[in-house]
């Protein structure tokens, strides 16, 4: 009796040591998530992917930095000082604006471009645009009457202050189309 | 107990080794490739189900597990495509040369991978006239420095373009000496125009000519081709040729280097 009187005292105090172990546990998992959940994170979780995206690109934009990149190159895993090069000093790429207007509906409308004199930017003159998705955009479709074909612009980053696009520089009856460079293109809103 | 097993062990040993008497015999030349250089693939049939049979072809893939990509010119099971026909070297020895694997793939050196299959047969593969599956290691691409870079390797003639001297590769002492490097070049046009912007004489008096050291032994000078070579609208370059010289003597030159732009897609 008295063998079985102990025996039930020490499993309430296993039970019991069980106890504050879980609730300790408990309460320091809930301290990590109420950290890790700060203000900022839970605002940019909820903001950025439902932004509709031609509001964001309306306005001005200029051209900030160019890099060039060797598809061949990449295609065959050179080494990455032989990939790519920043050109964004050889020639007067600061002078290349980009606008995007958007009508009543927030719809993308019209765009337009100012540059200097035969300024090697592969992106049309003016015209309409359109995006692929409004919130998820992958591309920005620019169509230029007075040329012959558009630009499509291959977003890499959009945010309310920095634009990373890419234009593919494609062979002329290739098919599959074979791209033999590209240029990326980084603005920052004006 | 043990001595049971000897006969089964040794019947297994002897069959293995009459199936590998059998097997075909493949060599490549070069031993050892990527997917960008010419390879030759022999194949000997003596003694396989293909001995005797002719014309053989190549069934070829590349490998890439579940994913594999069958080469573009395999044509039917049952009716090899001609391209993938070997040529008999003697008889039951069969070769076929690849220009490079990404020109018979039809897909790029990092696509392809390290490893492609391929297995050869009769035209008609339905009557078990076929090889066992075979691979072949494919060597990483390699990137060769060299004195004379054009970057990117592709262009039209209206991308940015730069040329590259490293004169640390250089191993011509009259050029690799010298402190200022111009750039002499021609352009030939789809109607056999030739359009040469600065002549020979006039290349010294020209410092828009002049390459920008770079330091360490590199220069280099950025165009656009069309600007340069003055393109007028409608014409297309056929081919550039860039020679890298002495600002001031002519004489003192490497070899002319000749780059064919591509077209864009409009």
């Amino acid at each position: 009796m008295t063998g079985l009187l102990l025996k039930t005292q020490n499993n309430m105090k296993i039970k019991d040591n069980h106890w504050r172990w879980s609730v300790g546990l408990f309460s320091i998992f809930i301290g990590l998530v109420l950290t890790s959940c700060s203000p900022d994170t839970v605002e940019d979780l909820r903001s950025e992917p439902l932004t509709a995206k031609p509001e964001v690109l309306q306005g001005t934009w200029k051209l900030s930095k160019v890099m060039q990149i060797d598809q061949v190159a990449v295609d065959n895993a050179f080494p990455e000082a032989v990939q790519s090069l920043d050109i964004t000093d050889l020639f007067d790429f600061g002078s290349f604006e980009l606008r995007f207007d958007i009508d009543d509906s927030a719809t993308p409308s019209t765009f337009s471009t100012s540059r200097s004199e035969n300024l090697p930017v592969f992106i049309v003159n003016s015209g309409q645009w359109s995006v692929d998705n409004q919130i998820f955009t992958t591309k920005i479709d620019l169509a230029d009457p007075s040329a012959i074909t558009g630009t499509q612009l291959v977003v890499r980053s959009i945010t309310s202050d920095r634009l990373e696009v890419r234009v593919l520089r494609v062979e002329e009856g290739s098919e599959p189309p074979t791209v033999f460079s590209r240029y990326d293109y980084t603005f920052v809103k004006l | 107990m043990k001595n049971r097993y000897i006969p089964i062990l040794t019947t297994a040993l002897l069959f293995a080794f009459l199936q590998s008497v059998k097997a075909q015999s493949i060599s490549t030349e070069p031993l050892d490739f990527s997917a960008n250089e010419k390879v030759t693939i022999t194949v000997d049939v003596t003694g396989t189900d293909l001995d005797g049979v002719e014309p053989l072809y190549i069934w070829a893939w590349i490998e890439l597990g579940e994913d594999d990509i069958n080469a573009p010119t395999n044509g039917d099971w049952t009716n090899s495509d001609e391209a993938n026909v070997m040529t008999k070297i003697e008889d039951n020895q069969w070769s076929i040369t690849f220009t490079s694997l990404a020109d018979f793939y039809q897909q790029t050196a990092g696509t392809i991978g390290s490893k492609i299959g391929f297995l050869i047969k009769a035209r008609d593969g339905s009557g078990g006239l076929q090889t066992n599956d075979q691979t072949l290691n494919v060597e990483p691409p390699k990137f060769t420095p060299s004195v004379f870079r054009v970057f990117p390797a592709n262009f039209a003639q209206d991308d940015i373009v730069t040329i590259f001297y490293d004169r640390n590769l250089d191993e011509n002492t009259s050029t690799n000496s010298l402190t200022e490097y111009a750039l002499y070049a021609t352009a030939l046009l789809e109607s056999d125009e030739t359009l040469e912007p600065v002549a020979q004489e006039e290349v010294q008096n020209r410092t828009d000519l002049l390459f920008k050291d770079q330091g360490n032994g590199l220069f280099s000078l950025t165009m656009i081709p069309a600007q340069f070579f003055g393109v007028r609208s409608g014409q297309r370059i056929r081919s550039t040729t860039f020679i890298i010289r002495s600002k001031a003597d002519a004489g003192i030159a490497l070899a002319p280097r000749v780059r064919l732009p591509f077209q864009p897609q409009k």
